[in-house]
């Protein structure tokens, strides 16, 4: 049987702790609001990492499409493949951090990813590129491995050597 | 009932161990790669400081004690959490790309942790403050309402299973071979994904009911034992069910332990006699 009933709040701690719990239920309820509507109040807009963390769109949308990121590296004016996995080998349960959109679409990560990507190949080449390969997904045929034959999509080129930027503007 | 805390806390220190221990042999490509650096949004440690593998390996040893001392309890139990929220996002920090939903959930968890009484001893026996199951009551019905009612509202295709279909074929989080064999199979999927939004829409209202609080959360145990099964969304799924014990309703909780407690006692000494019950029927 419990010995003691101890479920007050102490005093002090009162009207701190109902501000917490509304002040996380209003955030949730704004965000929840803007991944709705996709229209979030004016004071938000230079700040739209605001929603992130008290976001939970999951899965919501059909996504029948799958893609994977591909790359090749320019040696002596011909264009040879790189196993970009084996160069990257960190995984996560979403795949390769480069094979998110928000990753390559992002020009300035991409310019990282690149220039990375020409030093650690064992020969530094003159040019390394990226490109997509996306196919529409089959019920009941797995997506790995990706299927061959499909056109890819060029995603970026880039030259080794060219100097990179950090967002804040620092040059790496 | 404090009994809720201590199971949630073991729990949640286990899954976060099982999460983050591996990430040591990330460390020098995803975490201390100086020719990697990035920043994201709030998460611009990387412009200041880019980690080395000694250093990260510190940090990373560092949120793992501070685990380990949240496994432990009692005194470790509180410092042990702060120092793992501090740590681990130290760590993420440095990698800032992937901050993942179950990242996310783990800390906001945390947050409830650190206003529960998860310190203390015998908690089973204790009636505690309300405000730390307040707070992950408004965590969960955000988490599942917000996504169910997204579902519900700006997708009609959940209702025909063909949205969980194709996500069991991404390539990453999906294509695993069940999945793949109950991906063209809608008398499945259907099923699966009503039961889904049915009980995401449904928990922001039905958890607050005494008789319907433990059913709900069985529910939410089989969804999450389907993902599990289904796809690789990493610890999501576990550690969302490790704060489940303190989301059970106090009452409910309570009647659990107290059969828990005469189960032990006629397992011990067989069937009290109704002599020896009076006593206690008196008290």
């Amino acid at each position: 049987m419990p010995d003691r009933d101890e479920r007050t709040t102490p005093a002090w701690l009162r009207i701190p702790a109902l501000l917490l719990v509304a002040f996380t239920a209003t955030w949730f309820a704004l965000a929840y609001s803007f991944s709705l509507n996709g229209e979030q109040p004016s004071w938000a807009r230079p700040h739209p990492w605001v929603w992130w963390f008290a976001n939970w769109e999951m899965f919501t949308l059909l996504d029948d499409y799958a893609a994977v990121v591909r790359g090749e590296a320019l040696y002596d004016g011909g264009w040879v493949p790189i196993d970009l996995e084996a160069l990257f080998p960190t995984k996560w349960e979403s795949g390769p951090r480069y094979t998110r959109s928000d990753f390559y679409s992002d020009p300035t990560w991409m310019g990282t990813f690149g220039e990375a990507t020409c030093h650690r190949l064992d020969r530094v080449p003159e040019k390394v590129r990226f490109h997509r390969i996306v196919w529409k997904k089959q019920l009941g045929v797995s997506s790995r491995p990706a299927p061959t034959g499909m056109r890819p999509r060029p995603l970026t080129e880039w030259t080794c050597g060219d100097e990179v930027q950090r967002p804040q503007g620092e040059r790496l | 009932m404090g009994g809720g805390w201590a199971a949630t806390r073991v729990a949640y220190a286990l899954v976060c161990l099982w999460a983050h221990v591996p990430r040591v042999t990330r460390i020098a490509d995803a975490y201390a790669a100086d020719d990697m650096r990035f920043s994201r949004g709030p998460l611009w440690l990387d412009d200041f400081w880019c980690m080395t593998v000694p250093s990260a390996t510190a940090v990373w040893a560092t949120a793992t004690t501070g685990l380990l001392g949240l496994l432990w309890g009692g005194r470790a139990a509180k410092p042990g959490l702060l120092t793992w929220l501090v740590a681990s996002w130290l760590f993420m920090s440095a990698e800032a790309l992937n901050i993942k939903a179950y990242d996310r959930l783990w800390t906001w968890i945390a947050l409830g942790l650190v206003f529960a009484p998860i310190g203390e001893r015998a908690l089973h026996t204790k009636w505690r403050s309300p405000v730390a199951r307040w707070l992950l009551l408004v965590l969960y019905c955000a988490l599942y309402g917000s996504t169910g009612w997204l579902k519900l509202l700006e997708e009609p295709r959940w209702w025909t299973g063909e949205v969980l279909a194709y996500h069991l074929l991404h390539p990453w989080f999906g294509s695993f071979p069940i999945g793949v064999w109950v991906s063209d199979k809608a008398w499945l999927t259907a099923p699966m994904s009503w039961w889904t939004v049915i009980f995401e829409v449904v928990f922001p209202f039905l958890v607050f009911f005494r008789r319907l609080n433990p059913w709900l959360l069985f529910a939410g145990l089989l969804m999450h034992f389907g993902i599990l099964s289904l796809m690789d969304v990493g610890p999501f799924s576990l550690i969302a069910v490790s704060a489940y014990p303190a989301l059970l309703h106090p009452e409910v909780a309570r009647g659990v332990w107290e059969r828990w407690e005469r189960f032990q006692a006629t397992g011990r000494t067989g069937a009290p006699s109704a002599g020896e019950q009076e006593p206690d029927a008196a008290r």
